[in-house]
């Protein structure tokens, strides 16, 4: 029912109680360092973690609870430990490869209706960014299969899920999945499919044996060329239900600032440019005067500096064909094919009967053609 | 093809059997067959309408548009199968998807090309088609019982007047217009939280306070909603937001629904989700003011009183018949000590009513040290100033305000864009962060050395 400390997912039988959960030796702990700024420790008795905020020997962070503000030995700053969640570890992660970020991740772990027992394939591993969050979505029962053809990189994931307690529900393997397709053992088991690869279009064939009926393959690619191409593919393999979005996170600074009200008075140092008053907060006494003349607003603005773009993602479902489709599915394109003139044919015979037997209503043609309601008929009368 | 037949040959046994869907393998949907009092979502011509239906053996389901179908229809197939309704005989036949091989011998050059080589343009092609159709409606209502969608499709298209002149785009268009009014091509969808969120946005979106997809997803994993997690929610859609906690936690760890006031609000989305009974067995209704108070209680008794407090309530709370809603259970005396001993490991807000930094204020606090939390909120204002307000209070790091911003992309040769209406407004705004004032803080790291608690496990 709770976390078990220092590992990326939660376990169970829940310890008796950690309202407070406390940092053991070997825990994976996430410092905060302020905004933004965070890094992953593994908590190792004589290691010492030195940043600009001062020195944090790990020794000291024993027995202290997640979650708590830390002052440093020499004290200089402080930090905060956090427990590991699969969202932090996407922001301290070693980047090997570009990653996926946070409104992706989200995005792509729902679309793939994952939940626990859910079996999902992912090719390529890359950083692990995802695979930590497709981890927490299938975890307990569920498995992740994840592949990568970079070999350094296989054996960086491999040491990486061990440490992070993910690796029960995952596993990662060597292999070319452009070149060589899932494996076969994997035919027909997997819920999603996953890929980020460069040519994405070369293996779809493989997942489309890979995923069970229903099954949802996601692609993410960031050019539109590749897309393209891919949907071509889907649509040969049995794919239907295809969409692509692009999801852009527009983050958003917080701050509270002084507007000044009175119009005689004038614009004071705080008020000028914009003044942040949340960086210099009135603990230091600064503003407590020209509180009266002064508001503070809290605004929202988004960050002038934006990821307009991440990848295309497409989403696209394998639907389960009914007994002997293939059979039908190669009767019906043999009908069309000679079809067109035979229907026609058939259609004009039809017509020529029916027009032969019953008189025809014609209301439009016969009847004296009426002028339009719509129209104004005589422009130029503006006598109402 | 051959363990598509499989498959559905073991879903037939299954049913046959009578057995009840428990293991865990099971609970997983995909290439689960649709069973007797299963909720569907029937989706007609790509999206162009959807409606919720629940499969009972002998009812009659309205399709729209005078087609009906027998729930019979449907029963003993996968979920995600694909169906055409055939307007001549009113008969509903399940399709697989129709795999174009078309284009196999034109390479990927002509086939970006191919559509734009064209002389033709719409230059000529009056405004108004009024009248281009040679066939009268009669007509056209009497070949409807003869012939079939594609068929009526090719017949309409050689006597209209006008569609020689159009340009291939313009012909594909109208094509697939008149397909989408002569046959009905119909996606049976399970209900997965995704796909109800998405219908109830398109249809009644009052209903979940115009929650987004998008935004669903980002309130899940941003308050790192998992397996053999403790959450709290409060939501006011409708059952939405718990839907999605639930089949995000699969009937694993607790979830306690929080409601304002006395009485949960409507929680009906979460009957359309075809949840079995671990699912709604994972769940508590508790009153957030209970829990507040139970927490500010149990935070003056000692640990040990609590398990003789259990124990002595244990069987009152037997005697007492315990109140249910909507298949869920109320908190009693032993889930809310367990909840604010424990604490939550995630706390989800999603609320238009209540005040987000008010609502952080109190909730915050019964949740367990370095728990993560999302707050969605459909206006930045209120988010920002309960931002503000945790930041300087030190109650949060790792905060962020995020707009999800989503757009949908036509993806065809030689006409890639972004699709021209989207609900892309807005799917509103997300704060999210990591709860730090649940311990004593600040205080030099000597200090901090003494465990608080002895460690049990």
């Amino acid at each position: 029912m709770s976390h078990v400390r220092g590992t990326m997912l939660y376990a169970s039988p829940a310890p008796e109680t950690d309202r407070e959960r406390l940092i053991r030796e070997n825990d994976l702990v996430v410092v905060v360092e302020g905004f933004n700024a965070a890094v992953a420790q593994r908590i190792r008795i004589g290691e010492t973690f030195v940043s600009r905020h001062g020195r944090f020997p790990h020794a000291a962070l024993v027995g202290v609870a997640f979650g708590t503000k830390i002052r440093a030995s020499d004290g200089r700053g402080f930090v905060h430990v956090c427990a590991p969640t699969p969202e932090l570890w996407t922001k301290v992660l070693a980047h090997r490869t570009q990653i996926l970020y946070a409104p992706d991740i989200a995005l792509v772990s729902a679309e793939m209706e994952l939940r626990p027992g859910s079996t999902v394939l992912e090719s390529g591993t890359g950083s692990g960014s995802l695979t930590h969050a497709l981890a927490r979505c299938v975890a307990p029962t569920g498995k992740v299969w994840t592949f990568e053809f970079n070999e350094t990189r296989v054996k960086a994931a491999e040491e990486e899920f061990r440490a992070n307690g993910i690796d029960e529900v995952t596993t990662v393997t060597h292999r070319d999945i452009e070149r060589d397709g899932f494996p076969e053992e994997l035919a027909s088991t997997a819920d999603a499919v996953f890929l980020d690869l460069p040519g994405p279009q070369k293996c779809v064939a493989s997942v489309a044996r890979s995923l069970r009926p229903n099954g949802v393959l996601c692609t993410f690619s960031p050019c539109i060329e590749q897309v393209h191409k891919t949907i071509v593919e889907m649509k040969k393999h049995g794919f239907a239900d295809i969409k692509t979005v692009e999801l852009l996170g527009r983050h958003y600074d917080v701050e509270g600032r002084c507007l000044q009200t009175d119009l005689s008075a004038p614009l004071s140092k705080e008020t000028k440019g914009g003044w942040r008053k949340d960086q210099k907060r009135p603990r230091d006494g600064a503003t407590e005067d020209s509180a009266s003349t002064l508001t503070e607003t809290v605004v929202a603005h988004p960050q002038q500096r934006l990821q307009s773009h991440t990848a295309y993602l497409t989403f696209a479902r394998l639907i389960p064909a009914p007994e002997n489709w293939t059979e039908t599915l190669a009767e019906r394109a043999k009908t069309s094919e000679s079809g067109n003139e035979e229907v026609l044919k058939r259609a004009a015979e039809f017509l020529a009967k029916r027009r032969g037997t019953k008189k025809r209503y014609r209301p439009q043609s016969d009847a004296p053609k009426q002028p339009s309601k719509h129209v104004i008929s005589n422009p130029d009368d503006y006598s109402d | 093809m051959a363990p598509e037949g499989e498959r559905a040959t073991e879903a037939a046994a299954e049913r046959s059997s009578g057995k009840p869907e428990t293991t865990a393998s099971e609970r997983v949907h995909a290439g689960r067959a649709m069973r007797e009092n299963d909720v569907v979502l029937l989706e007609m011509n790509d999206g162009e309408r959807a409606t919720f239906a629940t499969l009972r053996a002998g009812k009659v389901i309205d399709l729209g548009k005078r087609a009906r179908a027998p729930a019979e229809a449907f029963l003993g197939a996968p979920f995600g199968s694909m169906y055409e309704a055939r307007h001549n005989t009113g008969e509903v036949e399940r399709i697989g998807a129709t795999t174009e091989v078309i284009n196999e011998e034109t390479d990927d050059e002509e086939a970006f090309a191919a559509p734009l080589a064209d002389e033709r343009s719409n230059k000529n092609v009056p405004n108004t088609e009024h009248g281009a159709q040679t066939l009268t409606d009669s007509e056209i209502a009497a070949l409807k019982r003869e012939f079939t969608g594609e068929e009526m499709v090719e017949i309409i298209a050689a006597y209209s007047k006008t569609f020689e002149e159009k340009t291939a785009f313009a012909q594909e268009k109208y094509k697939a217009r008149k397909l989408k009014k002569h046959m009905t091509k119909i996606l049976a969808r399970f209900p997965s939280p995704r796909v109800v969120c998405e219908q109830y946005f398109y249809e009644n979106p009052s209903k979940t306070s115009y929650m987004r997809f998008d935004s669903l997803s980002m309130l899940m994993n941003m308050a790192n909603v998992g397996a053999h997690g403790q959450t709290l929610v409060l939501e006011t859609c409708g059952g939405l937001v718990l839907g999605s906690i639930m089949h995000r936690m699969g009937g694993f760890g607790r979830i306690c629904n929080g409601f304002v006031g006395t009485n949960p609000t409507g929680m009906e989305v979460v009957q359309n989700m075809n949840f079995d009974p671990t699912h709604y067995d994972s769940v508590r209704h508790a009153s957030l003011s209970g829990l507040i108070e139970a927490r500010q209680k149990g935070a003056v008794e000692a640990d040990t009183t609590r398990a003789k407090s259990m124990e002595t309530t244990e069987p009152s709370t037997a005697e007492k018949k315990e109140r249910v809603y909507m298949k869920m259970k109320f908190a009693n005396d032993g889930d809310m000590s367990d909840f604010t001993q424990h604490g939550f490991s995630s706390l989800v807000i999603a609320s238009l009513s209540v005040e987000p930094k008010a609502v952080l204020e109190q909730l915050l606090p019964l949740c367990a040290s370095s728990a993560s939390f999302a707050v969605w909120f459909n206006a930045s204002q209120p988010l920002a100033e309960a931002y503000y307000y945790l930041r300087n209070s030190n109650l949060a790091v790792n905060l962020s305000l995020v707009e999800p911003f989503l757009r949908s992309q036509q993806v065809l040769p030689g006409r890639t864009h972004p699709v021209m209406t989207t609900d892309a407004g807005s799917g509103g705004f997300i704060l999210s962060g990591t709860y730090v004032g649940g311990v004593n803080t600040n205080t030099p790291i000597e200090a901090n050395k003494k465990p608080k608690r002895e460690e049990n496990s």
